[in-house]
């Protein structure tokens, strides 16, 4: 590795017009001259030029990103002078980062709360502090029954990879497992589609607002907070499905 | 435009190969021996003077102590990397070696880094290449494996600097095979590459799409490859020599060299017959003589390519995809001429291979077509863009040794992640952070590439500066770090102590003597063109002055161009091509307005019903005028 | 952030893993989350009525190594502090100890978390075991 310090200069104020020809530019690349401009400090959304919303056509995402890529990537500016050649290099990395988060449904909507102030970390911590200080205990954000189940089929897990390693064979365990890996990728997809009803919630209160109308914060934490909450029980599905897959094939 | 040429090099296991793009079609460049291929091998003669190649070759068996073969495979490791390495492979580490630093190798009683090894043969390639084309050659684009690590990847690139080659990319075995196979921009379709070469496996799944060959997944091994045969193979020999003769030739390394030869040999015979002989004479007389059949070669080999199936089916997951949905797959490296590799892979996918393509040379043309894309691109190479991905995930060890993952592996480069650090004590001014590459959950599962100092955090709080650390992977598969405290804006110093690898003074100090022998070479052709250049156009000037045309010019214009005659005159003697070129460049342009003057007498001689051959204007490079020769330079 | 030994080892032969008997009166049970990473973790003590002096604890963790070395060292901690001591233990001593880097911090308040719950449980255990007691008189 190198070690070189990527500061991006902060953009200049005056990020309306292109830096090399002077003529009014898009936010990337100029359309004049099609030089590379300096990064601007943008959140995902914004470099795509998409509103914060959640249903995203993710065809038109990936042709928007090929067609960004033939104008920002290193490859295409290597003959450009060394400081276009970097914000090529942060642009570029800036579009790939961009594009692989909001291409995924569970990361973009992990980006979009991150975004609005949610920390999965700060909220579990805070409840921590919280039954510190009361004496009370800990709200759990996932319902006890899942931990219980989340719990017991990590045991069965152990016991079945324990089982293989010493050569044994427990076609009960196999199939009483199997059974639950179908149980838990249907639960999966269950949860996808829950999230998707969220999305469309929270796509209307943008909606909402751009066209004029107020929304309460009330009314956004009500929508965050369904997606905290299923993400969290998302978690713990998504890693027994992996675990699960790993011990029967291994 | 000659000084923008850039070249494109397989710098390969076994063998290595420049080559660059011709109109619309890459070609490889021949070395003077009229081969394409240069073997990789490095051998000091008895002056100490550095060979390459197939002359090199020799000394592997007359002289093995001064020869060296497969550096590759040392690129960018440590010498607790290589314990497997040295078991199978006659390398003789300097006795001196420390761990942790850079290993060197011995080559007669002189001691060489592998990217300095690697560097001889690059600066073969570049001679080659300068040769072909009469002029020098200074940039490149490099091939690397796909599943190269950082360390691997930053050796190569030193080993191009120490070659006086300026390393503009380096591109991925397969995804430059996927560009030469792809140049026919009609294609469309999930390719699979299975490239296996001398020492290195990769498998990547491309998407290609109106011009962008993009990367989905790749996967690899870079400790596996053709020579992993010849060692097998070698091995059984060595056994059978001990059992049936009674002979141990285990430390004799003529022997064992001789033994090599006629393995590989056997291996190449066997993808074409049937059945082949070895023979090979041995010490006190003896003779070692077997017969293998295709068959006992393939149940050997099994082994050893069936490593190939887990990265396959891992490319194939990380792809989502299955074996069906791949629409074409492309062979590359040497060792998928052999029947049995072509059968594994034509069972994996399900499919016929494509074999169009000589295998030994895609990689290389694929690297003329991306160096072709950098240098601004042809009709050829229009609308061809590279979406390439890292093949390893990055991370940092946290708490108990583990590796916490910030880069994913397969993620599209450049990319970035950013981490936020504190401090644990009130008042600490440094933070340490240990960056990983690997999949493996324990950080001492995965490679470590460097330890790095956080340094000159201002007195806080413990808990309270928030040091944004930023990680970029660029396009060559390389990271670069950068951080900052957030809240005093102060940019964090950073100390790196890269684990493997040469400081940037290093590489500087290794740097191959620009007036070795063959720039020396290419310097006295330069200084005797650039004198008959001069010749040429003194010349034409003292013709020049013999026509009407002369009397036409202004004294100023006269003067101006006989102090620019004797300062031609006066530089030709000396050794210094650039300042000839200077002053013939001089003279061009104050004799312009002469070579105008002569031109118009000529065009007015015509029309006055003379011929040209009439027309007192001078001759040869002279007409129109002088300046046009220089032009071309 | 040098990581001491101890930690090392935490993570590689973690302390008290096992169970206890769920079902007997002076065992107490936690089990916690942190939906961050899937992790789970399940913590028990066995608790001296006469002394409340916690005699023993054990534990199984479900998820990353840190979880694992959090968890491993709360239940050294815990073993011979009386269950009020034990609930003056905080995940950020635990980060302290272990050096955890604000990444897994997460991992440190579900070993704080499971010591509260296992206490919790023991206390509601003894509060319903007391009339019990009263009525065999």
């Amino acid at each position: 590795m190198t070690l070189t310090t990527i500061t991006a200069k902060p953009a200049p104020e005056e990020t309306q017009t292109c830096w090399s020809c002077g003529a009014m530019r898009a936010s990337h690349f100029c359309e004049a001259c099609g030089k590379v401009q300096p990064p601007a400090p943008v959140d995902y959304f914004t470099f795509f030029g998409l509103p914060r919303k959640l249903n995203i056509d993710v065809v038109a995402l990936d042709k928007d990103f090929y067609e960004l890529s033939r104008k920002l990537h290193p490859d295409l500016n290597a003959r450009a002078g060394s400081q276009e050649q970097g914000w090529s290099l942060q642009q570029s990395s800036r579009l790939n980062d961009a594009h692989r988060v909001l291409k995924d449904p569970i990361k973009r909507t992990e980006y979009l709360l991150k975004l609005e102030g949610v920390e999965l970390e700060e909220q579990s911590k805070s409840a921590t502090e919280k039954a510190r200080a009361t004496g009370q205990l800990k709200e759990q954000v996932v319902p006890p029954d899942l931990l219980e189940e989340v719990f017991e089929l990590n045991v069965q897990l152990e016991e079945l990879r324990m089982n293989k390693k010493m050569g044994e064979d427990d076609p009960a365990l196999v199939e009483e497992i199997g059974r639950q890996k179908l149980e838990l990728e249907q639960k999966h997809e269950a949860l996808l589609e829950e999230l998707k009803g969220y999305w469309k919630q929270w796509d209307a209160l943008i909606d909402r607002e751009q066209s004029g109308q107020s929304v309460s914060q009330d009314e956004r934490k009500q929508v965050r907070d369904k997606m905290v909450g299923l993400l969290n029980r998302r978690n713990y599905i998504r890693n027994l499905v992996r675990d699960v897959s790993e011990a029967l094939e291994g | 435009m000659a000084s923008e040429r850039i070249v494109g090099i397989d710098l390969g296991t076994t063998n290595s190969l420049v080559a660059d793009m011709q109109g619309e079609n890459p070609v490889v460049i021949p070395g003077e021996d009229g081969s394409n291929l240069v073997p990789s091998v490095v051998a000091l003669d008895q002056n100490n003077q550095p060979v390459v190649g197939n002359s090199a070759r020799n000394f592997l068996i007359e002289t093995p102590e001064r020869a060296v073969y497969s550096i590759k495979r040392l690129m960018g490791r440590g010498v607790e990397d290589i314990q497997e390495e040295l078991k199978l492979f006659p390398f003789r580490l300097a006795d001196d070696l420390q761990p942790g630093e850079v290993l060197r190798i011995k080559l007669g009683d002189k001691t060489f880094t592998p990217p300095e090894i690697s560097a001889l043969i690059l600066r073969q390639l570049k001679r080659n290449a300068e040769r072909y084309f009469g002029a020098p050659v200074t940039k490149a684009v490099i091939t690397v494996p796909a599943y190269f690590n950082d360390a691997q990847r930053q050796a190569t690139k030193d080993a191009g600097r120490i070659a006086g080659l300026e390393v503009l990319r380096l591109v991925n075995e397969p995804t430059a095979a996927s560009l030469a196979y792809g140049l026919d921009k009609k294609r469309n379709g999930i390719v699979a590459v299975y490239d296996l070469g001398g020492g290195t496996f990769d498998i990547s799944i491309l998407r290609l799409h109106d011009g962008i060959f993009e990367v989905i997944a790749t996967n690899g091994d870079t400790h596996l490859g053709g020579d992993d045969i010849d060692n097998l193979l070698i091995t059984i020999a060595l056994d059978d020599i001990q059992g049936d003769l009674g002979l141990n030739v285990r430390r004799n390394a003529e022997v064992v060299q001789a033994i090599r030869k006629a393995v590989i040999d056997a291996k190449i015979a066997l993808s074409s017959q049937p059945s082949t002989e070895l023979d090979i004479e041995l010490p006190q007389g003896k003779r070692y003589q077997r017969e293998i059949t295709r068959k006992q070669f393939e149940q050997l080999i099994q082994p050893i390519i069936d490593r190939t199936v887990g990265p396959v089916k891992q490319a194939l997951k990380d792809a989502g995809l299955k074996p069906e949905q791949i629409d074409e797959v492309v062979l590359v490296g040497g060792s998928t001429r052999i029947p049995k590799v072509r059968a594994l892979v034509k069972d994996l996918f399900r499919r016929d291979p494509h074999t169009d393509l000589n295998p030994d040379e895609v990689v290389a043309l694929g690297a003329a077509v991306q160096a072709n894309i950098l240098g601004g691109g042809s009709v050829a190479t229009e609308n061809m863009l590279l979406l390439d991905v890292t093949p390893l995930s990055l991370g940092i060890e946290v708490a108990g040794g583990v590796t916490d993952k910030i880069i994913l592996r397969n993620s599209t480069i450049p990319a970035s992640a950013t981490q936020f650090y504190t401090t644990q004590v009130d008042g600490q001014a440094n933070v340490a952070i240990h960056v990983l590459q690997g999949e493996r959950e324990l950080a001492k599962d995965c490679r470590s590439l460097a330890r790095f100092d956080l340094r000159g955090i201002p007195p806080m709080a413990a808990g309270m500066p928030r040091i944004e650390v930023k990680f970029l992977i660029d396009a060559n598969g390389i990271l670069h770090v950068s951080a900052r405290e957030q809240r005093s804006g102060k940019e964090a110093e950073i100390q790196v102590q890269p684990s493997y690898g040469l400081t940037d003074e290093q590489v500087e100090s290794m740097i191959l003597d620009s007036f070795d022998s063959a720039e020396e070479d290419f310097r006295q052709r330069q200084i005797i063109e650039a004198r008959n250049e001069a010749a040429t156009i003194l010349a034409a000037l003292e013709k020049g002055k013999k026509t009407p045309a002369w009397g036409k010019l202004t004294t100023d214009e006269k003067k101006k161009i006989a102090k620019l005659e004797s300062a031609l005159n006066a530089v030709t003697n000396e050794d210094d091509y650039r300042a000839i070129r200077n002053a013939i460049e001089a003279l061009n342009q104050a004799t312009t307005h002469l070579a105008e003057l002569m031109m118009d007498s000529a065009v007015s001689t015509v029309l006055k019903g003379k011929t040209m051959d009439e027309a007192d204007m001078g001759e040869g490079p002279a007409a129109p005028h002088p300046v046009a020769k220089a032009e071309f330079e | 952030m040098s990581y001491s030994e101890k930690v090392i080892d935490h993570y590689n032969h973690p302390r008290n893993v096992g169970s206890l008997d769920k079902l007997s009166n002076d065992v107490g049970t936690g089990l916690v989350g942190a939906p961050e990473c899937g992790d789970v973790m399940k913590l028990q003590i066995r608790v001296n009525r006469d002394t409340n002096v916690i005699e023993e604890a054990k534990f199984k963790t479900f998820g990353c190594g840190s979880a694992i070395a959090s968890s491993s060292l709360a239940t050294e901690w815990v073993k011979g502090k009386t269950v009020d001591e034990a609930l003056s233990i905080k995940n950020m001593d635990i980060v302290k100890e272990l050096s955890l880097p604000p990444v897994k911090i997460h991992c440190s308040v579900l070993a704080e978390d499971a010591i509260r719950a296992a206490i919790s449980d023991w206390k509601k255990k003894q509060e319903t075991a007391k009339p019990l007691a009263v009525e065999a008189k």
